[in-house]
């Protein structure tokens, strides 16, 4: 767990981040959205000490950050920012073993854990250890970016904007790959971006900011139905808001009986997709598919209500 | 497709069409096929008296040479693969040397140790021509630094065997040499210890001075002033300044006269050649440092490296190939630099070059001259490629 | 005025009096001598030598920043663009030369004196500005030259227009560059008995007269830092009005 206890960070008198309080829980994602110059990256370069408080407190798991030397601290943290800061000058396997070596671990474990981690981001080790960082594509650099992060197996993890240079094909499957390591090491992670649509689709919880100010911090959902200020809800976008929500949810938690004509959704995809396929082939329910066999339904009537503003 | 219709079409006529910079070569080698290939002189002092190829050389070799210089200007002038125009272009040099050997033995008169032959305005046309041949040919194919490297070992290492069969010796700058050769290696012992020792110690003080200029901004621009400064002095006047305070340590400090420290001679020499080294060495530390990509520092730190990790395992690797190119500017003009030596009693090559302008002996200062400009010459193609290698990753090819 | 400004102010003002009346710094130079040697130079007028000196090294300077420029514009046009390789080697290979080697080697040509100066100078300045015009024509912003040519520019109309404007803070900067160097450069032309401030180097390490070798090498430095600063100078001016490549 994070705790950010009225953190303030001043620059030359003026405060680029003014008292924040924000509590992260283990094993979530938490995003910090807002605009440049909102703060969120020089709150979240606090939590490693990259940037000293002003005044206030920062704990991990309870101990005062501040007692903990920084580069100790940096070792315990993973950290990928955008454009991933890989060494052009090492090879892809050594970037990755970076960490583990400042800790000192054994040659064989700290090799074991390269090939591990470069398989887990669909790098074939044998083909991409010994290669230079600038031989590699955008996408790749980005995943042993985040591989080299990962290496010493920390428990939290702090990105800056880590898919800003990624176009949105990319984009979408370094997203889809960071959530399935999430969820398999159950890492905290503490991610920073200026776009609304990768914080809903990411985040545990999404912490806007402004003007160094936390403005709300709550679940996807709350923000889009209840967002806090009018900058939030500028941020969301008003016309984006039904669609946000929508895309929230499965089709597989809004099942209903039934059957009904035409192609098949798959019972994982959002309901937002759901959504634009009854518009787009004007049918007014889909049949749904799970592991091949149709299970049920989901309706436009259903849909509607979901995407309702909330009464 | 009309496309690939024509494509091969001018490939095909391609071959036929003019290189313009061989049409160039043409011109200056024609030129210097027309002027004197060697110059005989019947002693040192007296002018020169101009002998073409034709009367240079016996019969057959003067035919041989004709021919080689006309199948060179082929290569030189037609679209022929850059490989082609490189090996012709050795060919022709390598002629022209073994050939102005042959000159000279052919031109000497028998047991005449009085009489000079030395390279005319032909030859050294020639050698311009086909030097930007090969130039040429090599800039194009892009060589790998090893293949370079090979190459100019290549070279140097025909050049000894030509220089050690001694066809060369009645070349009249080998004459000079044979009168002298004791004093030749012992001032090129002194010019290489100069123009290199004078860069390791510019480099032992100058980089970290570069780290320490990058760390504290405030020290920046005093550092970099002050050497600037002393840039703007010319090199015989500081050469003569530190003569005095030179001469002053060697009297009154215990000790430093031991250390080979005095007035006049290498001292003096060493201390401007590394106080002109400096600013090099120092702002392209400075620079270098200041490349490093910030978001590999940035990410350095995050990681929880320490200033000293930071600096050995990330930042000075990245700016080492801008270190190094520092390093190769100083290590050029220091060997240039170094024949000035001479003129303060420091030693080094420039004692010919300053003996021959002396005596009016161009012979002599070529003595000086050719083994100073081989010299910066190596470095520089050494150096070079060494900074090729060292920069991998940091630059896209 | 800026505390700079007054400093190089007062270092001319210093200059010009040393010239006019080198004896009033008889004093001051004669700390440096021993055995009653001569305080000032006393083998011809400092001021002659002066002027001399920079006129060789204007004229040299001018030459070669004509043909420079010339020769890097003609490279960089699609008519030249076989020469662009061996260009940049020889430029390379040139600086391995070193300046006494090309002196000494255009005496039989040019004999002793001032034209084997001027022309080791000339060749020398050449590699800077050479160097410094081509990596301005080359390194032009892409935008604005494919700006330039959709706009319809013809080729002459874009090097006058477009590219020698924005390049011509880098060729400044390397006419500032091969100027200092060949201040410093021509005082070895006196050991080809050029009139030169080397003269007055040469004839105090001759003697063993450090005051001689103290006065030649203060004045060009002196000289080289006043027109370094001048030649910057001149180009913030310029480049200010011309607008600057964003960096």
């Amino acid at each position: 767990m994070i705790e950010i206890d009225e953190i303030t960070r001043r620059y030359d008198g003026e405060d680029v981040v003014d008292r924040v309080s924000l509590t992260i829980q283990p094993r979530s994602i938490c995003v910090i959205v807002g605009t440049s110059g909102s703060g969120k990256t020089t709150l979240m370069r606090m939590i490693n000490k990259l940037v000293e408080p002003s005044s206030g407190q920062i704990r991990i798991d309870g101990e005062d950050i501040a007692g903990i030397p920084a580069y100790e601290l940096r070792r315990r943290i993973g950290y990928v920012i955008q454009g991933h800061g890989l060494f052009p000058h090492r090879t892809v396997g050594q970037n990755v073993a970076t960490v583990p070596k400042l800790l000192g671990w054994e040659k064989r474990r700290t090799e074991e854990r390269v090939d591990e981690l470069l398989q887990l981001f669909q790098l074939d080790p044998a083909q991409f250890r010994n290669r230079l960082p600038h031989e590699l594509s955008g996408g790749q650099q980005q995943r042993v970016g985040v591989a080299r992060a990962l290496a010493a197996k920390p428990n939290i993890l702090l990105m800056d904007e880590p898919f800003g240079a990624l176009d949105p094909v990319i984009r979408a499957k370094a997203q889809e790959d960071l959530l399935a390591i999430q969820r398999r090491f159950g890492t905290t992670i503490v991610l920073v971006t200026h776009d609304m649509e990768e914080a809903i689709h990411l985040g545990d919880t999404i912490a806007v900011m402004d003007g160094g100010k936390l403005l709300q911090s709550a679940a996807p959902a709350e923000i889009i139905r209840n967002p806090a200020t009018p900058f939030v809800a500028e941020l969301i976008g008003t016309s984006e808001r039904p669609f946000r929500l929508l895309s929230l949810g499965r089709v597989a938690d809004h099942l209903e009986p039934g059957h009904a004509e035409g192609e098949a959704i798959d019972a994982a995809a959002s309901l937002r997709d759901a959504f634009a396929e009854l518009l787009w082939s004007g049918r007014s329910a889909l049949p749904v598919r799970r592991d091949g066999e149709i299970v049920g339904q989901v309706t436009l009537a259903a849909l509607s209500r979901l995407a309702a503003r909330p009464q | 497709m009309s496309i690939a219709g024509i494509s091969p079409l001018t490939a095909r006529t391609g071959w036929f069409k003019l290189d313009k910079l061989g049409v160039l070569i043409s011109l200056v080698a024609l030129a210097g096929a027309w002027l004197p290939f060697v110059l005989f002189r019947a002693n040192r002092i007296v002018p020169g008296d101009p002998r073409p190829v034709t009367e240079a050389l016996p019969g057959p070799w003067a035919a041989l040479l004709i021919t080689v210089l006309l199948v060179g200007l082929l290569a030189a002038l037609f679209r022929v693969a850059p490989g082609v125009k490189l090996i012709m272009g050795l060919v022709v040099l390598g002629s022209l040397f073994v050939l102005l050997g042959l000159s000279a033995n052919f031109l000497t008169p028998d047991s005449d140790s009085f009489a000079r032959i030395s390279p005319g305005a032909g030859f050294w046309l020639l050698l311009l021509a086909f030097a930007l041949l090969v130039t040429d040919a090599l800039a194009r194919l892009r060589l790998r630094p090893w293949v370079r490297i090979a190459i100019l070992l290549g070279v140097v290492g025909a050049m000894v065997l030509l220089l050690g069969s001694g066809s060369f010796n009645q070349v009249s700058t080998l004459k000079e040499y044979a009168t002298r050769a004791p004093a030749f290696w012992s001032e090129a012992r002194t010019h290489l210890a100069l123009a290199f020792g004078s860069v390791a110690l510019a480099s032992v003080v100058g980089i970290p001075l570069g780290i320490w200029c990058f760390r504290i901004k405030r020290v920046r621009a005093a550092v970099l002033n002050l050497l600037n400064m002393v840039q703007t002095i010319p090199s015989i006047a500081l050469f003569g300044l530190l003569i005095a305070p030179l001469a002053w340590m060697a009297a009154n400090i215990p000790g430093a006269s031991a250390l080979g420290i005095s007035g006049i001679g290498t001292a003096p020499a060493l201390v401007a050649l590394f106080a002109y080294s400096l600013l090099p060495i120092v702002s392209n530390t400075l620079v270098g440092l200041l490349g490093v990509p910030p978001a590999a520092v940035d990410a350095a730190m995050g990681m929880g490296m320490t200033g000293r990790q930071r600096l050995l395992g990330v930042e000075l690797p990245l700016a080492f190939p801008v270190i190094l190119t520092g390093i190769r500017i100083v290590l050029v003009q220091n060997i240039g630099l170094a024949t000035i030596a001479a003129l303060i009693g420091g030693g080094g090559f420039g004692v010919f070059v300053f003996q021959g302008i002396g005596q009016t002996a161009m012979d002599l200062v070529l003595l000086g001259a050719v083994p100073t400009v081989v010299l910066a010459f190596a470095a520089a193609v050494v150096l070079d490629a060494l900074v090729e290698t060292t920069s991998r990753g940091t630059r896209k090819p | 005025m800026s505390w700079g400004n007054l400093v190089r102010l007062l270092a001319l003002g210093v200059l010009g009096v040393f010239l006019a009346y080198p004896e009033a710094f008889a004093g001051f130079f004669s700390l440096f001598t021993k055995n009653n040697q001569p305080a000032i130079y006393n083998q011809g007028n400092l001021l002659d030598i002066t002027l001399n000196h920079l006129l060789i090294v204007g004229a040299a300077t001018l030459a070669a920043t004509l043909i420079a420029v010339g020769l890097a514009i003609i490279v960089t046009r699609p008519f030249g663009a076989e020469f662009l390789p061996v260009s940049r080697s020889l430029a390379n290979a040139g600086q391995t030369f070193p300046p006494v080697a090309v002196l000494a080697l255009a005496v039989p040509v040019l004999g002793f004196g001032t034209a084997p100066t001027l022309v080791a100078l000339f060749l020398y300045g050449l590699l800077p500005i050479f160097e410094n015009t081509l990596t301005g024509l080359t390194n032009l912003p892409p935008a604005v030259t494919d700006a330039a040519r959709g706009m319809g520019m013809t080729g002459w109309q874009r090097l006058v227009k477009v590219e020698l404007p924005l390049a011509l803070p880098v060729i400044l900067a390397g006419v500032r560059l091969s100027t200092v160097i060949s201040l410093a450069t021509a005082t070895i032309g006196s050991t080809v008995a050029a009139r030169t401030l080397g003269e007055v180097i040469i004839a105090g390490l001759l003697s063993g007269n450090t005051a001689f070798v103290l006065q030649g090498g203060l004045v060009v430095g002196v000289l080289a830092v006043l027109i370094y600063d001048g030649l910057a100078a001149l180009e913030r001016r310029l480049t200010g009005r011309m607008g600057r490549l964003p960096s």
